[in-house]
């Protein structure tokens, strides 16, 4: 499965299928459009999808990622599909808290938190 | 009085988002030199992101024959930054809330938003084609005991 993609990592664990980011530090202009399109593409493969996206190693993001994150979410649930978002990073997660972004996705605080009850 | 002189300051100029990367690494480059704290530096370069991505995209639609301008001044206590583009300005004074449940799925604009929570001080030129913002070293603007 991650032979496929350039910018993400899929990996499976048990139902769920979890996307980690290879260039993981900053998701900005330069590298979320082909991200985007990655994790769209792995989605729309995979009817009911469990998707996780570990944001482990992102230290930064621009608000371009969230609305990437959005169409994701979109996707997932046209599907019937579930999507979490875990390890983020305190400052990150103050933006989701700012935009009220963290109404919208299920957030957990470790991979393992993640993964446990899908 | 006499006007403090800055630590450091400069302008850059960009054209492309592609560029923008490259810009606030030189700025936070500066901001590491002169021990601004992590949560600072997140701040800024958020803030900086987006207004110049603001600026290229909305400000100049994207021309590549139009740049957009920064002014940068940084001092131990604080950083000021100006943004201004090239194009026709936006009416900054009717900006729609990214908290209102109306737009909270929208895939865009959460730009001013966040400039607006991450910085001590934000305002827009008269025609709405330049922003100017600053940050006060160790701001609790975006921490997480900020109200």
């Amino acid at each position: 499965m991650g032979k496929d993609f350039n910018t993400i990592i899929v990996e499976k664990r048990g139902d769920a299928t979890i996307i980690r980011f290879k260039q993981s530090d900053i998701l900005d202009q330069i590298n979320i459009q082909e991200i985007g399109e990655e994790m769209s593409r792995l989605v729309e493969e995979t009817r009911g999808i469990k998707l996780i996206v570990d944001f482990k190693g992102v230290e930064y993001l621009s608000s371009t990622v969230l609305g990437k994150l959005i169409t994701l979410k979109r996707k997932v649930d046209a599907q019937s599909g579930k999507l979490r978002l875990c390890n983020i990073k305190k400052t990150i997660l103050e933006v989701f808290s700012i935009t009220k972004l963290d109404t919208i996705f299920e957030i957990k605080p470790t991979l393992d938190a993640a993964v446990a009850g899908f | 009085m006499r006007k403090r002189k800055p630590k450091a300051a400069g302008t850059i100029t960009l054209s492309s988002t592609g560029e923008i990367r490259k810009v606030c690494d030189a700025l936070l480059g500066t901001l590491w030199d002169l021990k601004y704290d992590e949560q600072d530096q997140f701040a800024i370069h958020l803030a900086v992101d987006e207004a110049l991505s603001n600026a290229i995209v909305h400000g100049n639609k994207e021309d590549p024959k139009k740049s957009v301008r920064v002014d940068y001044e940084v001092f131990k206590d604080r950083v000021n930054i100006t943004v201004t583009d090239e194009g026709r300005g936006f009416d900054h004074k009717h900006i729609a809330s990214c908290t209102d449940p109306l737009h909270l799925m929208e895939n865009h604009g959460r730009g001013v938003c966040l400039m607006q929570r991450f910085m001590d001080e934000l305002s827009f030129g008269e025609k709405g084609n330049s922003v100017r913002m600053t940050r006060f070293s160790g701001s609790k603007k975006g921490r997480k005991e900020s109200k």
